[in-house]
């Protein structure tokens, strides 16, 4: 699991940028500080482990990622209420998760594999 | 992380490592996994039998076939049970039908997770249509999760418990052990439905239908042990001794004609190619032409009728494939034509090398364009027959030319079924006949009292090697089959060590030549040779084929030579005076069983030593292969 650093806007688009552009893998993005997103990220983890085609990002501070155009979509969908979004493998938001979702390894599981399959979430 | 290392943990997370799934095994065939085989040889090993494929078995064993309750349930309850698996809202057959789907949907996403991990730990890119795949394979996963737990009323926090651990590592545990749960609750249910029964048949391609124990009121046949080192000659070798006798005697005479045994095979050879490039030549200028005629025909026709179409475009294609073929092989005909002509390699060597390729490569196109077109024209000609009106009559006056590509798939399937020959003669590949099922004397069991059986194959009688047995079950009900397995075939071999007695066309050739005598000389003869066929392991078909198919063998020989003459001194004396019957005593080796075989001896009558090499007589009968000697077919051939 990647955790971009909150405190450095440079650092953490330089990861996050590596995450965009990696066409091997798709990705479930957390978003928060605290103990629930880390439960939700740790969740997600055990769904994407062993499986070298998934990675999961935590984002403790999503301000970090502004300013860049490749991921106002994504801020969008956390603004309006996304704790985890899942991206596919070309980097298009594929479906967001919140609530019981959010911590559900089924709905997790899910996410992933849509992500994986390309669907890409209707705009 | 090695790529070993990497494998490995994929294995581990994704669940299949060391896994027990009863309904893995043939998971889509009818039946496959309710009865387990084993083979229980004549020294008492125990060999299991895969359900897929053809497998070797020796002609003394004893196949043991357990029934497996579990899955007998299973089938019962998805076909027939259906109303006794239902109790209000409690549908056990629909559970069952939803749990297969999460285990075939688990399989398939695990094998394509393998497929790619080892790619890339291979160093390939995954592609990415690949990698979609696999998402959609881990979805339909999720959807059968979701759909079993609505059938079942599963609740959600065990659902999602099923994917917290990596990859399927919770998932599998459960699948078997909820199918067990459910297997239970079904054979409870069907033990309470007479009317569904359990029924086994096994049959073999020579004698019929086989006695199963516990199954039907056939005969138990006498228990006949075949000893696979007996000295034994059979009717079928005494009749290809007598078919070796004319056959030498035709060789002989061919021998004589032509001067020597090279000239004699050279004089077969030529004939033979001389045919072959005949036939091609026939090929390409008539059939090939007649075929591009009717091309021209059936364009004018197109609009008459949507079958005519079908005909165009499948004769274009075959006439524009067979046309690159006639132009790459040329040439080689050419060459051919000349080395035929002066007996002698020479030309353009390399024409036949690029034939050679064209045709390896051009050849299932040619194959199935043939096929499509013949199908297609047989179909189109049925129809303008059978329609009198004016739309097809430009067909029915093109009916012959039509015929030419019926004739093309015929040539081809005999080309086919050459092969075939070939293969299961060699061991090349292993082949059975279609069953003949023809049992009515079932004893059908009802779903609670299946009863293991088995097939001894001591008992069926005829038996030989090559013969293929097959066994089946069936789910009956009202003593007809309701859902029929697939059919288990079983090729009958003389495993391990065998004697191998048969007949035998033999070239000889004295030790020490007289004056002005001929070198070679064909002989009829017996050989009995001791041979060793590698058994299969188990689980698996068959043994070693390269050694199964190399086949060697070491014995003895006797044959029927000619190296005695009658021996005249100056005054008309007789000296020594040519024996009417020679008998040459010795040794033989042979490869790909009695084929091809070399061997040394003595003629005790006329007390001279010789070499020789030969055929088998079996085998060249067996493979279909025809001498055409002194301008008749001899007996051998026949």
């Amino acid at each position: 699991m990647l955790i971009l650093p909150a405190s450095d806007p440079v650092r953490a688009k330089a990861l996050f940028g590596e995450v965009a552009a990696d066409r091997k893998r798709c990705a479930l993005i957390v978003f928060g500080d605290g103990e629930r997103p880390r439960e939700i990220a740790s969740r997600a983890d055990v769904r994407a482990d062993g499986n070298p085609f998934r990675q999961v990002v935590l984002v403790p501070k999503p301000s970090v990622l502004e300013g860049d155009a490749r991921y106002a979509a994504l801020l969008r969908l956390q603004a309006s209420g996304a704790e985890v979004v899942a991206m596919t493998i070309d980097f298009q938001p594929s479906s967001t998760l919140s609530g019981d979702d959010a911590t559900d390894f089924l709905e997790l599981e899910r996410a992933f594999a849509d992500a994986q399959a390309g669907k890409v979430l209707a705009p | 992380m090695s790529r070993r290392l990497v494998l490995a943990v994929c294995l581990s997370l994704t669940g299949c490592a060391g896994r027990q799934n009863p309904g893995a095994q043939g998971a889509g065939l009818p039946l496959q996994g309710a009865v387990t085989a084993i083979e229980v040889t004549a020294d008492g090993r125990r060999l299991p039998i895969s359900a897929e494929g053809i497998t070797d078995v020796d002609i003394n064993s004893t196949i043991g076939l357990t029934m497996n309750a579990p899955e007998i349930s299973a089938a019962a309850g998805k076909v027939g049970g259906g109303a006794a698996l239902k109790d209000g809202s409690l549908d056990l057959a629909a559970q069952l039908k939803a749990m297969d789907d999460i285990t075939k949907a688990e399989q398939a996403s695990s094998d394509r997770l393998h497929q790619l991990v080892e790619g890339l730990s291979a160093g390939r890119a995954p592609p990415p249509e690949k990698l979609k795949q696999l998402g959609q394979f881990e979805r339909n996963v999720v959807d059968a999760v979701v759909k079993y737990s609505t059938i079942a009323g599963v609740d959600r926090d065990t659902r999602s418990r099923l994917f917290s651990a990596p990859g399927y590592t919770a998932l599998v545990p459960w699948i078997n052990q909820e199918r067990t749960r459910l297997l239970a609750l079904v054979q409870t249910r069907l033990e309470q439905l007479p009317s569904l029964r359990w029924r086994m048949e096994a049959t073999s391609s020579r004698a019929g239908a086989i006695h199963l124990p516990n199954y039907d009121d056939l005969p138990e046949g006498a228990s006949m042990f075949v000893n696979k080192i007996a000295l034994t000659v059979d009717d079928q070798t005494k009749q290809n001794l007598a078919a070796a006798g004319q056959l030498s005697t035709d060789l002989n005479k061919l021998i004589v004609q032509q001067g020597s045994l090279g000239a004699a095979f050279e004089q077969i050879l030529v004939d033979k190619a001389r045919q072959a490039t005949a036939a091609w030549e026939d090929w390409a200028k008539q059939d090939l032409s007649t075929i591009d005629t009717l091309v021209g025909t059936l364009k004018k026709s197109v609009a008459a009728d949507p079958d005519v179409q079908v005909v165009f475009t499948n004769a274009t294609a075959l006439v524009k494939e067979g046309k690159a073929l006639k132009a790459a092989c040329a040439g080689a005909l050419t060459t051919l034509q000349n080395i035929i002509d002066t007996h002698s390699l020479s030309g353009d060597l390399a024409s036949l090398t690029s034939c050679a390729r064209q045709v390896r490569d051009d050849f299932p196109n040619i194959r199935d364009q043939v096929k499509a077109a013949a199908t297609s024209s047989q179909a189109l000609v049925a129809k303008a027959t059978a329609e009198a009106g004016p739309a097809l009559a430009a067909i029915r006056e093109q009916a012959a030319g039509l015929e030419t590509v019926v004739h093309a798939k015929e040539a081809l399937d005999k080309l086919q079924e050459t092969w075939g020959t070939f293969a299961a003669v060699l061991d090349i590949k292993a082949s059975v006949p279609p069953p003949a099922w023809r049992n009515d004397h079932f004893q059908d069991r009802p779903l609670d009292s299946t009863s293991d059986t088995a097939i001894e194959l001591t008992r069926i009688n005829p038996r030989q090697d090559g013969d293929a047995i097959f066994f089946r079950p069936s789910l009956t009900k009202d003593g007809a089959p309701l859902l029929t397995g697939v059919d288990k075939a079983l090729r009958v071999r003389k495993e391990g060590a065998r004697v191998d007695v048969s007949a035998t066309v033999t070239f000889v050739h004295p030790q020490s030549l007289q004056d002005g005598e001929d070198p070679f000389r064909a002989a009829p003869g017996l050989t009995a040779a001791l041979h060793y066929r590698d058994w299969r392991s188990a689980g698996e078909n068959t043994g070693c084929r390269f050694w199964n198919f190399i086949d060697p063998g070491l014995g003895f020989h006797v044959i029927y030579p000619d190296l005695g003459h009658t021996q005249v001194d100056a005054t008309g004396k007789i000296n020594v005076k040519d024996p009417s019957v020679e008998i040459g005593v010795g040794g033989v080796v042979q490869l790909l069983g009695d084929l091809f075989q070399a061997g040394y001896g003595y003629d005790i009558q006329v007390n001279r030593a010789y070499w020789y090499f030969g055929f088998g007589l079996q085998r060249l009968i067996d493979l279909g292969i025809t001498l055409p000697v002194g301008g008749a077919r001899s007996a051998a051939n026949q």
